[in-house]
């Protein structure tokens, strides 16, 4: 659950990123966030992430509020968000099992635990017979299952997809989406950052679009045809 | 902490070292060779010291009683120099034995002294030695205030001068051994930093998917610990091997220097070595990791 109201976000060197943002996304929503290069889509999902601080307004996501999070807190909240990189960000040095088995030992779960979940999501985006090859071994497509089995393994109530599918082809593209389209069958909140509009209406979901850091609109069913990205 | 937390940290630290092996080794070597450099020059102070203790030891003073004093008179005064606080050990030697020695040293030729028995021209004597040499002064003027001390031979001059060189020696090898000590906190944070900075997107990683600090920390400082102990281990290996074999080697054809057992020095040396270790190891990797850990 996301609630964004009025919020503004100018760096430190002076740049406005965002103003006036309100947003909300409810329990189990699937939400594409759509824009152009540099039109606030990052800024959002790092105040979200609580990667960086919003400048002014307020903000509430999976119940915690954002402008009163404490730094001890910050790792108990990531805990109920999984979020997926462009880049994929694997650990180089870590098999496909302890990418995501790694996720589950930073929350403290035990060992017997993690190996039974572990092999589970893992099964799920088809992986299994990949356990101990190295990210380097693997490709694209699956390097990006690899990063949605680590943001899924804890049972997130939201996963945040930055940008998931810049690195592939448009065939893995739609792989990777229906995989988060299961996902969010399955309960879990999905908002998917990109800027692929063929992609985008592929599915038909609901649309928040951006640009110069203000939603210019937002409707379910893909993008209008008198929005250009 | 959870047993299957602690093994886990301890495997993630080992095996990193194991996969970061050119930045770990490279780490290794630089602590082995600033602790070497440490511990070559605190052996050389404790060899200086010993040598100098061993001059100190043979700084006497010697109190000369009043020929009037009969001998049984002469040993009286013993239970007033014993007041004096600064002195450790008192000999007295009567002038008969004070004269047999002094034969002894003429050898063969101490006959030409053979005269001097009926006419015995020494004293009764007390040789007393000092705690600390710095009070040789103030002993010879207490002996002097002694009733029945006639003379007081004393070198204060040289006793000034050992302590002089002393603590000179003892000062330019603790200066040393610490601006040593700073290179090699500042050496290894440079090649810890590099180490973090080459993992920085790992750190990152870990602290997305919501890992505390205190649980990317951990593996990380057990690694530093494990490095810097092991460059400790190393260093004292070498050492050893390098100050029993050839330093004490080559010195042993100096008939009067004697070098200081390692055995003797090692305690203090393996405490600095693992004190430095441990500081440079783990509490450096802690600390340079925190900058890391804002993300």
């Amino acid at each position: 659950m996301v609630r964004l109201l009025d919020v503004c976000k100018v760096y430190e060197n002076g740049t406005p990123a965002l103003s006036g943002i309100n947003l909300k996304i409810d329990d189990g929503e699937f939400v594409f966030l759509v824009g152009s290069s540099a039109s606030g889509k990052s800024t959002i999902v790092k105040i979200i992430t609580s990667e960086i601080a919003m400048t002014s307004g307020r903000g509430i996501v999976n119940g915690y509020n954002l402008n009163r999070l404490k730094s001890s807190k910050v790792p108990e909240f990531r805990r109920t968000l999984g979020v997926v990189f462009q880049d994929f960000r694997l650990i180089d040095k870590k098999t496909v099992y302890e990418n995501v088995a790694f996720a589950m030992r930073a929350v403290g779960a035990p060992p017997r635990v993690i190996k039974k979940r572990v092999m589970y999501v893992l099964e799920l985006v088809g992986l299994d017979h990949k356990l101990k090859c190295l990210p380097d071994e693997l490709s694209g497509g699956e390097r990006q299952r690899v990063a949605i089995a680590r943001a899924i393994v804890n049972n997130p109530s939201m996963i945040i997809a930055d940008e998931p599918t810049g690195n592939l082809d448009p065939r893995m593209s739609v792989e990777i989406m229906s995989l988060l389209e299961k996902i969010n069958e399955c309960g879990t909140t999905v908002l998917v950052v990109t800027h692929e509009k063929e992609l985008v209406n592929e599915f038909s979901k609901r649309v928040i679009t951006i640009d110069e850091g203000r939603i210019i609109s937002d409707r379910t069913g893909g993008y209008s045809q008198d929005e250009t990205i | 902490m959870r047993l299957y937390n602690i093994s886990y940290f301890l495997r993630e630290g080992i095996h990193s070292i194991f996969t970061h092996r050119l930045l770990s080794f490279a780490a290794m070597g630089v602590i082995t060779a600033c602790l070497l450099l440490m511990g070559s020059f605190s052996l050389v102070a404790v060899n200086i010291e010993s040598v100098l203790e061993d001059v100190e030891n043979k700084n006497e003073i010697v109190a000369y009683v009043d020929e009037t004093f009969s001998e049984d008179a002469a040993r009286a005064i013993e239970y007033e120099i014993e007041e004096i606080d600064e002195i450790t050990e008192i000999t007295f030697t009567t002038k008969d034995e004070a004269l047999e020695s002094f034969k002894e040293s003429f050898g063969d030729e101490s006959e030409l002294l053979d005269g001097l028995d009926s006419r015995n021209p020494l004293r009764d004597r007390y040789t007393v030695k000092i705690e600390d040499i710095r009070k040789t002064r103030d002993v010879a003027e207490k002996l002097r205030a002694v009733e029945g001390i006639a003379k007081v031979s004393e070198r204060s001059d040289i006793s000034e001068k050992i302590v002089q060189v002393r603590d000179g020696a003892t000062a330019i090898c603790v200066v040393l051994i610490l601006i040593l000590m700073f290179v090699s906190v500042f050496i290894i944070s440079n090649i810890v930093n590099l180490t973090m900075f080459n993992r920085r997107e790992e750190i990152a990683i870990m602290k997305m998917i919501g890992a505390t600090n205190g649980f990317i920390r951990f593996p990380f400082v057990i690694e530093g610990l494990l490095i810097g102990i092991s460059g400790a281990v190393l260093a004292l290996l070498l050492q050893w091997a390098v100050y029993e074999y050839v330093v004490a080697g080559a010195l042993s054809s100096i008939s009067f220097f004697e070098t200081v057992p390692f055995g003797s020095a090692a305690g203090g040396i393996a405490l600095m070595f693992f004190a430095t270790a441990v500081l440079v190891g783990g509490l450096g990797s802690a600390i340079t990791l925190r900058k890391f850990l804002k993300v």
